[in-house]
């Protein structure tokens, strides 16, 4: 009898998305990719041809919301009635676990549109006694599970069946996490920091603020890319998407790309065709960023570019995802294999047309 | 509108790895660093693991930590034979893998590292 041993050399899967629209067409999904997008950890902003920050960019930068971090909170704290009434329906309210694994703990997120997920091992599914599916990325084990109650429902309050089988699970189980949370509330009548002296009394609360840094680069050289073709030119014109996309992780990541060190240490090099840009600037800012955020940020780079003053040929905005969110977008199933990265860049360009980059792992559902 | 959906197998990825050393002291420089790269995939694949193109986008001698690319094809193998180096020179090493990812751009940040600033 022979033993043959059979090694999957085969790697992750992975998905990229690219899309080339325009801001102005009706049909554009652009407004909608970063609302959904709920939990971010990073957003930076590349601009060539700009040796500073435009200042109406940087104020949108400073703008960014302050978080906070509450420890040790029991989930039966996050169904309690005037903590829903208060909060949950009166603004835009994203909570996640903070230093949660998702493929070694349990972890939990509460969305703004008022669910509250719960992705959970088998053992604590099965004593939560709530309805749940498996996991969509490991059905055959059913090693996870994933259940969402529904914050909002009108007859989701105390008394009700539902309602007590919840929080009866939450007790039995004693679930509880430390979380990130970042409230935004309805109109202008109640102050951001309300929320924090819902907790103050009975959690330790910690007001943490994004931190930004910004890198310059001298004579960097560019990849020449034509707003309406995403493929390569045909006689060597312009690079392709894909090529452009990864040059900008390389000058994300501090890679210097203007000319390959040596053959032996590596080949990689800025694509064919380039441009020599005398400045450009990296921005980013680093913490639990809301999409509200980013949306004011994309439109304020936008205007920026619109500007005939702006002698930038286009701006790049990526937001990084947190690896660990049980959701990527709107209410997608998101887990760790190898990596978790659900992450977006926009490459904006003058004449308003934009291309959408959407980078997903092995366990994500295609954005 | 158009759209482009690439799934499956990714042509590069890219890993963020780490040397460590059992001796604290020492360091070596981005030759040497392929060096050891290399000797791993011989050691665990022969002449042909040797010759695999491997890129090192970005290598810093302080903390010996590195940005490799390597093709979709043969991640795997790298990863493995990273993970089964012991020995270098006679010296006691091991390679710690921190980030792999299919996208070059997601290795700027991880959240699992992420530290949370207050304001002074």
């Amino acid at each position: 009898m022979s033993l043959t041993l059979k090694i999957d050399v085969r790697p992750p899967r992975s998905k990229l998305v690219i899309e080339k629209s325009s801001f102005d067409d009706d049909k554009s999904r652009h407004r909608k990719n970063v609302e959904e997008h709920h939990f971010n950890h990073m957003v930076e902003l590349f601009i060539p041809g700009c040796a500073e920050l435009p200042p109406s960019v940087q104020a949108e930068f400073d703008r960014c919301d302050d978080y906070y971090l509450i420890k040790n909170v029991p989930l039966t704290e996050l169904i309690n009635k005037d903590f829903i009434e208060n909060f949950v329906k009166k603004g835009s309210l994203y909570m996640l676990s903070h230093n949660t694994h998702i493929d070694k703990h349990n972890a939990y997120a509460v969305l703004p549109t008022g669910q509250l997920i719960l992705s959970v091992h088998k053992d604590t599914y099965e004593e939560l006694g709530l309805v749940g599916q498996p996991s969509q990325f490991n059905r055959k084990v059913k090693r996870k599970f994933v259940v969402e109650v529904d914050l909002t429902q009108d007859i989701f309050v105390p008394g009700k069946k539902n309602y007590e089988r919840v929080k009866q699970g939450f007790q039995r189980t004693k679930l509880k996490a430390d979380f990130l949370l970042s409230w935004k509330p309805e109109g202008t009548r109640q102050l951001a920091g309300s929320i924090l002296s819902h907790f103050q009394g009975s959690y330790e609360c910690e007001r943490h603020s994004q931190a930004q840094q910004t890198s310059r680069h001298t004579d960097l050289l560019l990849p020449v890319v034509h707003s309406t073709e995403l493929e390569e030119g045909e006689d060597g014109q312009w690079c392709s998407a894909r090529e452009w996309y990864e040059w900008l992780g390389a000058v994300s990541c501090g890679i210097s790309c203007n000319e390959a060190p040596e053959h032996y240490i590596s080949r990689y090099s800025c694509p064919d065709p380039n441009e020599l840009t005398a400045a450009a600037v990296r921005h980013s800012t680093t913490g639990f960023i809301a999409p509200g955020n980013v949306c004011t940020l994309q439109e304020a780079v936008r205007s920026y570019m619109r500007d005939n003053k702006s002698t930038c040929p286009w701006a790049a905005l990526t937001a990084h995802g947190f690896v660990d969110s049980p959701v990527s977008w709107a209410r997608r199933e998101h887990g760790f294999h190898h990596g978790g990265e659900n992450l977006y860049t926009f490459l904006i360009f003058r004449d308003s047309n934009y291309w959408l980059f959407q980078a997903v792992g092995t366990n994500d559902i295609c954005p | 509108m158009k759209r482009i959906v690439s799934k499956g197998d990714a042509p590069y990825y890219y890993l963020k790895v780490l040397l460590e050393f059992e001796d604290k002291t020492m360091t070596v420089d981005v030759l040497t660093f392929r060096t050891v790269i290399m000797k791993a995939m011989m050691s665990m694949y022969g002449e042909i693991g040797a010759a695999v193109p491997i890129d090192i986008l970005k290598y810093d001698v302080e903390t010996m930590s590195a940005i490799l690319r390597v093709a979709g094809s043969n991640m795997v193998k790298l990863w493995g034979a990273l993970t089964m180096l012991s020995y270098y020179d006679e010296k006691p090493c091991a390679f710690r893998v921190e980030q792999v990812s299919p996208f070059l751009m997601a290795l700027a940040a991880s959240s699992r590292q992420l530290l949370l600033h207050t304001k002074e």
